[in-house]
């Protein structure tokens, strides 16, 4: 029996820290802060400004115009109703029915299905490559209004609940469940302007700007405080980016290195300014098999992204809209609503 | 065949049949992963193939025959390795990450160099005897080699 103590205490001590390993990273939950729910908008008052300050610059150089330019823009105006200045500014803030007007891509009759004077949303359903996907297209007068928000309200590890609690507990119209950032211990955690984690990770990072602009960026490259004095309001760190200015950025083979097949999956694109795209594929059933991350990309391009970035999918993959859970999320082959760290949502 | 032989012959079986079980676990756990999978665990069973089998397959040909404590350690430190390359997988698959996991590799290197130095000094000290022998008269020589 002395022969065996060394393997035998060796062998206790090995699977007791795995055993606490194991809990640490899938049961212990602790929490690094409550009540999350304070947001910085220094970065939309800077836009604010800055907007009025090149209105200012524009109108300025328009009076020091000669008279002969302010006649074209008199008559301009008398034969063109929506372009005098007074009519631009009220259109603007009139949105999204005007903006959308305005907007190159949007049809008059362009029928939502949830309206307000920020928000606009349409939601789709498609079935393609043999799988059910839920297409979400958001018209916004601000990025004000994508938010994120953590489970129970906590930023912490281990902290998860259902995307329909989150997004019922901060009156979201529209919500996807976010990157799952309490399952990693690094990555930046930007969210509503403030910054949670600034430990980098490799993974892409997907940033989106005040003036509503989405980028997917390296983490090495800003530090995470320098990303919100750029104007980052939220930033999301999973990925890999989809689609970068309208190209397609991941191959049929590059599957992130770890999810080779279809699986249901969660993205997010802008086709234009406060134009967004959230889509959830639902998967792992016999009535729809998932997406690859490249399906995923190719359906995201034909929606007109021009960037998209994929968020934690498999169990996660929830879309929740006006009150209800819209897809069918799988959670252990059964269908039912997994827990997740945070939600992205339109509120 | 010598004790000696029986033993690192022994360790060597013992390493097949990790990485066997090795291989097995990890083929059943991508089975079910959705076909999300990780290097780590796919090639968690070459750990012990390598670094267990493999040596002490060496040694039972060569008859070479290791001390118990420098058994132990190297045994201890495939383990550590084994155990977190499986981890690894585990984590890679769910898609999470834990600081902790680094303890795994530091452990093994720890006890793998630990037993790969006693290996070496014994080495050496042994050939430093051998000398020594082999100037001494015929009863020493007889007296060590008991």
């Amino acid at each position: 029996m002395r022969k065996y103590a060394w393997a035998v205490s060796f062998g206790l001590a090995l699977t007791a820290f795995t055993a606490y390993i194991s809990l640490d990273t899938f049961v212990l939950s602790s929490a690094y802060q409550t009540d999350t729910s304070q947001t910085n908008t220094s970065m939309f008052e800077t836009l604010k400004e800055s907007t009025a300050e090149s209105k200012a610059d524009t109108d300025t150089s328009e009076a020091e115009k000669p008279q002969k330019s302010g006649r074209q823009h008199k008559h301009g105006s008398e034969t063109a109703d929506n372009d005098t200045p007074s009519e631009s500014t009220e259109k603007q803030t009139v949105i999204p029915e005007t903006t959308v007007q305005d907007s190159d891509n949007y049809d008059n009759d362009y029928d939502y299905d949830y309206k307000d004077e920020n928000i606009g949303i349409k939601m789709t359903e498609y079935y393609w490559n043999n799988t059910k996907i839920y297409a979400a297209d958001v018209r916004l007068t601000s990025a004000e209004y994508l938010k994120t928000a953590f489970a129970n309200d906590t930023y912490g590890k281990n902290v998860t609940a259902k995307t329909s609690e989150t997004a019922e507990a901060n009156n979201a119209v529209l919500a996807v469940n976010g990157d799952f950032y309490g399952a990693r211990e690094s990555g930046y955690v930007i969210r509503n302007g403030i910054v949670y984690r600034d430990t980098p990770s490799a993974d892409d990072l997907l940033c989106i700007y005040a003036d509503g602009t989405m980028k997917v960026v390296n983490q090495y490259d800003y530090s995470a405080d320098e990303l919100v004095d750029r104007g980052v309001w939220q930033a999301f760190a999973f990925g890999p980016g989809l689609v970068r200015d309208g190209i397609i950025t991941v191959s049929e083979s590059d599957e992130v290195g770890r999810a080779m097949a279809s699986n249901p999956r969660t993205a997010i694109g802008q086709i234009s300014e406060n134009h967004y795209l959230f889509v959830v594929s639902d998967g792992r059933t016999s009535e729809s098999e998932g997406l690859s991350l490249y399906e995923l990309a190719e359906f995201m391009k034909s929606l007109g992204a021009e960037t998209a970035y994929n968020l934690d999918g498999g169990g996660s993959s929830t879309m929740y809209f006006n009150g209800v859970v819209i897809n069918n999320p799988t959670s252990n082959g059964r269908i039912k609503e997994r827990g997740v760290s945070d939600i992205v949502y339109i509120g | 065949m010598y004790t000696s032989d029986k033993k690192a012959l022994k360790n060597c079986i013992g390493h097949i049949c990790a990485a066997a079980f090795l291989a097995f676990f990890g083929a059943v756990y991508e089975r079910f992963s959705h076909e999300v999978y990780s290097y780590y665990m796919i090639y968690a069973f070459a750990i012990p193939l390598f670094f267990g089998a493999l040596p002490y397959g060496i040694a039972a040909l060569k008859d070479v025959t290791p001390r118990r404590v420098t058994i132990n350690l190297w045994n201890s430190g495939v383990a550590a390795f084994s155990v977190g390359s499986l981890f690894k997988g585990v984590l890679d698959i769910y898609g999470t990450t834990n600081r902790l996991i680094t303890v795994y590799p530091t452990v093994g290197i720890i006890l793998i160099s630990t037993a790969a130095g006693a290996k070496i000094v014994r080495s050496f000290d042994r050939r430093k005897k051998t000398v020594k022998v082999t100037s001494c008269y015929y009863p020493i020589k007889r007296k060590l080699s008991e």
